[in-house]
């Protein structure tokens, strides 16, 4: 099933999440690389692209699924980073509380590897991977 | 010459910078700029330095600290301790506040 023909077969609510989710995905990978990220994230928050109705329709775990699989549709290539602040996004304007969260890990070569997920109460519902345990969060 | 808002002296109030997250990891400091995307390490004496700047210390203070824990000439602890705070408050890791205000030698 083509892309499009997904996206119709979806409920009302997740169509209009997935589309905000998508518009929001763009201005996300050109906001990091234009901004910083807090004025990224209020930017974000302003962005009313789905009414609020519909947000609160859709559980934050699929919030979060269907942000993930926007972006692997995407042409343009997107980051943990950005998946993560455009879910926080919209998770806050349903009124959750999402929390973004950044961690940091040592590579076995001797490198720093960096992830971005986001969680609701303890829920990861955005950048779940089977090693998030052995990342460090980085704090203020 | 380089502009830094406050030259550092002894009597400077030094404390790392808020708008950084940052980590331990295995000894390092890794500090994250949100602004800018940047991640820097820390290692050793700098990582240590971080630690202790969590609140605001006085420049002395923090040259007395290390060399207490290190076993450093004090010349050069002060030199290189004074030479790196003034890197980390130009890249905005660390704040200053106090000391002289002019241009930085």
């Amino acid at each position: 099933m083509g892309w499009l023909a997904e996206i119709r077969a979806l409920p009302a609510d997740e169509r209009k999440v997935v589309l905000a989710a998508a518009a929001m995905l763009v201005v996300a990978r050109a906001g990091l690389a234009l901004m910083p990220l807090p004025a990224l994230r209020g930017l974000l928050e302003r962005m009313a692209l789905v009414e609020v109705r519909s947000l609160r329709g859709v559980p934050a775990g699929r919030l979060g699924r269907l942000v993930a699989g926007v972006s692997r549709r995407l042409p343009v290539p997107t980051t943990c980073l950005s998946q993560a602040v455009v879910c926080e996004a919209l998770l806050a304007r349903a009124g959750n509380r999402a929390t973004l969260k950044i961690g940091v890990m040592r590579e076995p070569r001797g490198g720093i590897a960096s992830h971005a997920w986001v969680e609701c109460g303890r829920i990861v519902v955005i950048g779940n991977r089977h090693d998030l345990g052995r990342y460090a969060r980085l704090r203020s | 010459m380089t502009l830094l808002p406050t030259t550092l002296t002894h009597a400077s109030l030094v404390q790392r910078s808020k708008r950084h997250l940052w980590q331990e990891l295995g000894g390092e400091s890794v500090i994250l700029d949100l602004d800018a995307g940047v991640y820097y390490g820390l290692s050793g004496v700098g990582s240590r330095a971080w630690g202790l700047m969590e609140t605001g210390v006085r420049v002395k203070a923090l040259i007395e600290r290390l060399m207490a824990e290190y076993d450093v000439e004090p010349a050069r602890c002060e030199e290189e301790l004074m030479r790196w705070l003034e890197e980390m408050a130009r890249a905005g890791l660390v704040e200053v506040k106090g000391g002289a205000h002019g241009l930085a030698r």
